[in-house]
């Protein structure tokens, strides 16, 4: 796929500047994508062309006449629909939030357009950010562009497919128990958790106070730090928001992983029992390039993969049920069935059993960020350890969770990055996670990059995102 | 617990909740339910009553969303 959508954050942003590129004619490029894939895709629900080419234009002129808004000036982007969009309908997909528009941007949503960077529109989300794909939803579910029977993974879910389409470069995703790093895992793109209390979650529709994190979903490991070094930051108004520096997290994207130790949560693997053999291949084989990198990789002790779900699970649950509790007695219709029986297990919870969950994430959370990334500069742990599934193979029970191990890193708020490393023989992308020490988004950003220069798995596309870029030529 | 016993724990959470659970959707809600309880037993570890949650109350984080001129949702 040789054409602008191809082009990195990075190198829009040096076309920009000397005038080969004009911001106007990529954004024109990503609608036309859109335009050309939604119909099969459904990544995007809202697209807001008008205000996005108005946006472009002028950002074409800031450029010219030397107003420089920093490294997303002019560089279009998606938005996840739980993401307040001053004057765009924010729908949650939900028939319950049919026709909320927001008289305000998201945090970071005004960090972007303040730093001149152009919104596409509102991408496709699992209802509510939890449950499933369902047909019933106020919007259709996206689809994933690798292969549009399976789905693209959730909750940022038309986030995941935006970006392996080659819509856009980065989109914003929302992640409580993987829901940035499972999207990208099975649509092949990155996916950048960073660390709870890094970006500001005001304007962002709760899941669980305790555990949502916003990110970015992104081609590349690049595109991912640039955009969080304009997302990053304390925000007063956000009550978890850390008020902890920030570093240039480019910075150290060419460093490499030479002299750094890395712990590989190897256990957690076995435990899951149902790994795909062929993904769990991939993962080992990624830790081979890490070591043939220079990086030691030893095998690292963590607590049973199960304590945390457990953990994890007993904290959304009655956390979400407690947002949803009103709607879900006295119009549960207007929910898709996926979402309205998640979000109703909340009912299950004591209140007990919800601060044993929390006394014990004191528990993990050290284990994590003192114990073992006291021994590690990183770990690599399993991600999905499965491929996307059918559409028409989607799971009844509404705790199925089908192979994500995302979630151990929202109990300890660590920052956590899904990454791409190959593909199955059904054509379907694989990934790993790369985790680090708090605050430390820029070592996890360092291995990711040192792993993404190493393989060339950026240099495929899924089929639907080729066809559309041939139609335009 | 055997399932009987759960069953009647189901049953009675759901009618105190307020929920409205499909017949037909009935037992796979009963089999989330299950799920939950076992996740519960997981957790349950007698520990030092010092041993406090992971979010300890803060008076300074919830007083920075009311201080004047904040806009804070307070």
């Amino acid at each position: 796929m040789n054409d602008l959508l191809n082009l990195s954050i990075a190198e829009l942003g040096r076309g920009y500047r000397d005038g080969t590129l004009s911001p106007v004619a990529v954004t024109r490029a990503a609608l036309d994508r859109i335009e050309a894939t939604n119909g099969r895709l459904h990544s995007f629900n809202t697209v807001t062309a008008d205000a996005a080419l108005a946006r472009a234009t002028a950002a074409e002129a800031e450029l010219k006449a030397g107003t420089d808004l920093g490294p997303m000036h002019g560089v279009p982007f998606g938005v996840k629909d739980i993401y307040d969009t001053e004057g765009v309908l924010t729908t949650c997909q939900s028939h319950v939030r049919a026709e909320f528009v927001p008289d305000a941007n998201a945090h970071s949503v005004q960090l972007l357009l303040d730093g001149g960077a152009v919104m596409l529109g509102k991408c496709a989300t699992i209802e509510f950010a939890t449950g499933g794909p369902s047909a019933e939803t106020f919007f259709p579910p996206a689809r994933n562009p690798w292969n549009p029977e399976h789905v693209p993974g959730g909750s940022s879910s038309g986030s995941g497919a935006a970006v392996a389409a080659g819509i856009t470069r980065m989109a914003l995703g929302s992640d409580t128990g993987g829901s940035i790093r499972g999207p990208a895992a099975l649509c092949g793109t990155v996916g950048m958790k960073p660390t709870y209390g890094r970006v500001s979650r005001r304007g962002v529709f709760p899941l669980s106070y305790t555990m949502d994190h916003c990110g970015p979903l992104s081609w590349t490991v690049e595109d991912a730090a640039i955009t969080l070094n304009v997302i990053a930051g304390y925000d007063p108004l956000d009550p978890a928001s850390a008020d902890v520096p920030k570093v240039d997290y480019t910075a150290g994207l060419s460093k490499g992983v030479s002299g750094m130790r890395i712990g590989f949560v190897e256990s957690w693997i076995e435990e899951e029992g149902n790994a795909d053999p062929e993904a769990v291949a991939a993962l080992r084989a990624a830790i081979d390039v890490l070591r043939a990198s220079g990086a030691t990789v030893e095998t690292a002790q963590l607590s049973p993969y199960a304590l945390y779900q457990a953990c994890g699970r007993l904290l959304v649950l009655p956390e979400c049920y407690a947002i949803h509790q009103h709607d879900l007695i006295e119009r549960p219709e207007l929910y898709g069935r996926p979402t309205r029986e998640r979000l109703m297990a909340g009912a299950f919870v004591r209140g007990s059993d919800y601060v044993e969950a929390l006394r014990l994430r004191r528990e993990l959370a050290i284990e994590v960020n003192n114990v073992v990334l006291g021994q590690y500069d990183a770990l690599i742990a399993p991600c999905s350890v499965v491929t996307a599934g059918r559409f028409d193979g989607l799971p009844d029970d509404p705790m199925k969770m089908s192979g994500m191990m995302t979630q151990p890193f929202n109990v300890t708020g660590s920052p956590a990055m899904s990454i791409c490393v190959g593909y199955h023989s059904n054509g379907l992308p694989l990934s790993m996670q790369i985790v680090g020490r708090a605050f430390d988004e820029a070592t996890v950003f360092q291995v990711g990059a040192a792993y993404e220069a190493a393989t060339d798995w950026r240099e495929r596309r899924p089929s639907l995102a080729l066809e559309a870029a041939d139609a335009a030529e | 617990m055997d399932d009987a016993a759960l069953r009647r724990q189901y049953d009675g959470l759901i009618e105190r909740a307020g929920l409205r659970i499909p017949q037909d959707r009935n037992e796979t809600m009963f089999n989330a339910y299950k799920q939950v309880a076992a996740w519960t037993e997981i957790v349950r570890t007698r520990r030092p009553a010092a041993a406090e949650p992971a979010n300890a109350y803060a008076l300074t984080t919830v007083d920075r969303l009311s201080e004047p001129g904040t806009g804070g949702a307070l």
